[in-house]
């Protein structure tokens, strides 16, 4: 494989690393052109040069001169209101080393090892702007949650996880009625739902409740997921089966949260006279 | 007549300035404010990778390709 056919393989990835790096395709595409150049521009490579290249693969060499390109140009970011995606927000929230930082660990699958010698930074330092990533992230998804839950100790381990990812709850709702009452003391930015609830209410109930007055994040908690997957539900749902792996729980509030999935009722439901 | 002992002016002065001097509040370590571990982050990159994915289908745009082509010319020249 040639050098320029390796650049052609590998393309497509850091132009949805850029993408996602400067919020808008315009932007990113921008600063790949000018890296592509910049490799046109280049002397032939050294031989340690080459060398670095095959240890750390096309893509790594690939993504270095895009990031060395990115540390000295600016393109100012700008928002593309036609891809104006919940994913954008929440990377716009981060600041650029642990949004780098992230972007090229989650997204674009770089060990810790690697990303430093992408950026030129120890990797002691690469591991904190990981752990910046994560505290930034967990600020940008920061809300109140309100949890529909009968079992007080069911409840109490997801107030624990709740926590541990920096929400605060709002209040724990035992029925249907509770949850409601509890919805209109203050407003919650995610909703955790058991269905089956003690005094024979239904948290699906609840929840197409809320729903009829706002739209927020929906995540069902339930052993009995057959009366979601049956019932009238709403738009996304995000549905955990009891019991839970607290890792399961985490992932999929963070989820919710960061591409801001809000559950509306489903269309039969709005139509019709509630 | 009673002997009164009178501090010489400027003497307090300096006892204050030599109490304040250098002094360092001892602070407990702030606690580890919450934050995604690398294995939640990486289940947002999945989620990512599938809201992108369209660009790494969509076919590379023309100006990409000329540069790329450029770089086979160029390597061809060395040669």
């Amino acid at each position: 494989m040639t050098g320029s056919e390796a650049i052609a393989i590998n393309l497509p990835y850091l132009r949805r690393f850029a993408r996602a790096l400067t919020g808008s395709q315009e932007a990113g595409d921008a600063y790949a052109v000018a890296t592509l150049e910049a490799i046109l521009a280049e002397q032939p490579p050294t031989p340690r040069e080459e060398a670095e290249a095959a240890t750390g693969g096309a893509k790594h060499a690939l993504f270095r001169t895009f990031l060395r390109i990115w540390g000295s140009l600016s393109v100012n970011r700008v928002a593309d209101s036609a891809e104006a995606l919940a994913a954008d927000r929440g990377l716009e929230a981060m600041t650029p080393m642990p949004r780098v930082a992230f972007l090229l660990s989650a997204l674009e699958g770089f060990d810790p090892g690697q990303i430093a010698t992408l950026l030129d930074l120890p990797e002691t330092e690469v591991r904190s702007l990981i752990d910046r990533a994560g505290q930034e992230i967990a600020a940008h998804i920061q809300t109140d949650v309100l949890i529909i839950e009968d079992e007080l100790i069911i409840a109490l381990d997801l107030e624990a996880v709740v926590g541990e990812l920096g929400l605060r709850v709002s209040e724990i709702a035992r029925t249907r009625a509770e949850a409601v009452a509890a919805v209109a003391r203050q407003r919650p930015g995610l909703v955790l739902a058991d269905i089956h609830l003690a005094d024979g209410s239904s948290g699906l109930d609840a929840v197409n409740d809320i729903l009829g007055g706002m739209e927020l994040p929906v995540i069902f908690i339930t052993a009995y997921p057959e009366r979601l997957l049956t019932g009238e539900r709403p738009e996304p749902t995000f549905l955990i089966t009891k019991p839970f792996r607290i890792d399961t729980v985490k992932a999929i509030i963070s989820q919710a949260l960061f591409f801001d999935r809000r559950a509306r009722l489903p269309r039969a439901a709005t139509a019709g006279p509630v | 007549m009673g002997e009164h002992d009178i501090p010489k002016p400027g003497h307090t002065d300096k006892m204050i300035s030599e109490a304040t001097a250098n002094s360092q509040p001892i602070r407990p370590a702030p606690p580890r404010p919450p934050g995604m571990r690398p294995e939640i982050q990486a289940q947002i990159g999945q989620q990512l990778r599938a809201v992108y994915q369209a660009i790494v289908n969509e076919p590379v745009p023309e100006r990409f390709l000329r540069l790329i082509e450029e770089l086979e010319r160029k390597k061809a020249d060395r040669s």
